[in-house]
């Protein structure tokens, strides 16, 4: 039986989303964090125990609220992205702004988060444990707060008198990173919070 | 144009994912089978950000290289995650 293609049977109309570029940076950047990844699973093997005990002291709590929030951002731009293309700007601006307020959520629990543990002694120093996930979740954030950027960038664009300014590709690739954020705190909270909790 | 699938689809994606991830809650919760629950947390990560790919970023729509490419990380960030652990269970009397 003869199978269409994805994009054929999206329709002609269909282009992928974003620029080719875009693909490429976010591919590029995913292989980066799988290193990290990688690099934290072999460190832990020697000394599983300790990781453990270590990772005992965060609360996973935090990392479930980080991931609700971020997959409800994560929708919202994926629902303003949407929006431009039927050329609904008050939606997009309004999506863009709930993923804003969302993305400052997320980085307000990091900084209770980080407060705790550091009012409590625990540095990146105290435990390779705590160096990876320091250093993990402050690049996630960074990552965050760069989107977060664009993202404002992007809403301001829409709002703009006279008609919106921005590009639907420009859009679509502040998205696909959005959703770079997204994807990578999907695998760091398991990774960093849960795996080997016992 | 966005297929109609697609848009109905991220709705009910973003339902989803918010469910594995209360369920991601609620295996943490339980606690009976501690190893089992790390194995299937990290499965469920595989899931969600499979429903992230093709219901935020669209990935049906890209082209042919980047819908593997980014599949295939999929399955390997989760590889990295279940097999460090497992061989991390079997490996602590060599370190």
């Amino acid at each position: 039986m003869h199978t269409r293609s994805p994009s054929a049977l999206a329709g002609a109309a269909a282009r992928a989303p974003g620029s080719n570029g875009l693909w490429t940076f976010v591919f590029i950047d995913m292989i980066i964090f799988a290193l990290m990844f990688f690099t934290f699973m072999a460190e832990r093997l020697t000394h599983a125990g300790q990781y453990t005990e270590a990772q005992g002291k965060l609360n996973p709590l935090f990392g479930i609220a980080n991931t609700l929030i971020l997959l409800t951002s994560s929708w919202l731009v994926a629902e303003a992205v949407a929006a431009s293309r039927r050329s609904a700007h008050a939606l997009v601006s309004r999506n863009l702004a709930g993923a804003l307020l969302l993305g400052m959520c997320f980085i307000a629990s990091k900084s209770v988060e980080y407060y705790l543990k550091l009012s409590q002694g625990i540095t990146p120093i105290t435990h390779p444990f705590f160096s990876f996930y320091y250093f993990i979740t402050a690049a996630h954030l960074m990552h965050l707060a760069a989107g977060m950027f664009c993202i404002a960038y992007c809403r301001r664009q829409a709002m703009a008198v006279g008609g919106p300014r921005h590009t639907q590709e420009g859009l679509e690739n502040v998205g696909l990173f959005w959703h770079l954020v997204d994807v990578l705190w999907i695998f760091i909270f398991p990774m960093i919070y849960l795996i080997g909790r016992v | 144009m966005k297929p109609r699938s697609l848009v109905r689809s991220s709705r009910a994606a973003w339902m989803l994912l918010c469910a594995l991830t209360l369920l991601t809650l609620a295996l943490l919760e339980n606690g009976a089978w501690p190893r089992a629950t790390s194995v299937g947390v990290a499965l469920v990560a595989m899931v969600k950000a499979r429903l992230v790919l093709v219901h935020f970023m669209e990935l049906p729509l890209a082209l042919p290289h980047w819908r593997q490419l980014y599949g295939i990380w999929i399955v390997v960030a989760t590889a990295i995650l279940i097999i460090g652990y497992i061989v991390s269970l079997r490996l602590p009397a060599l370190f």
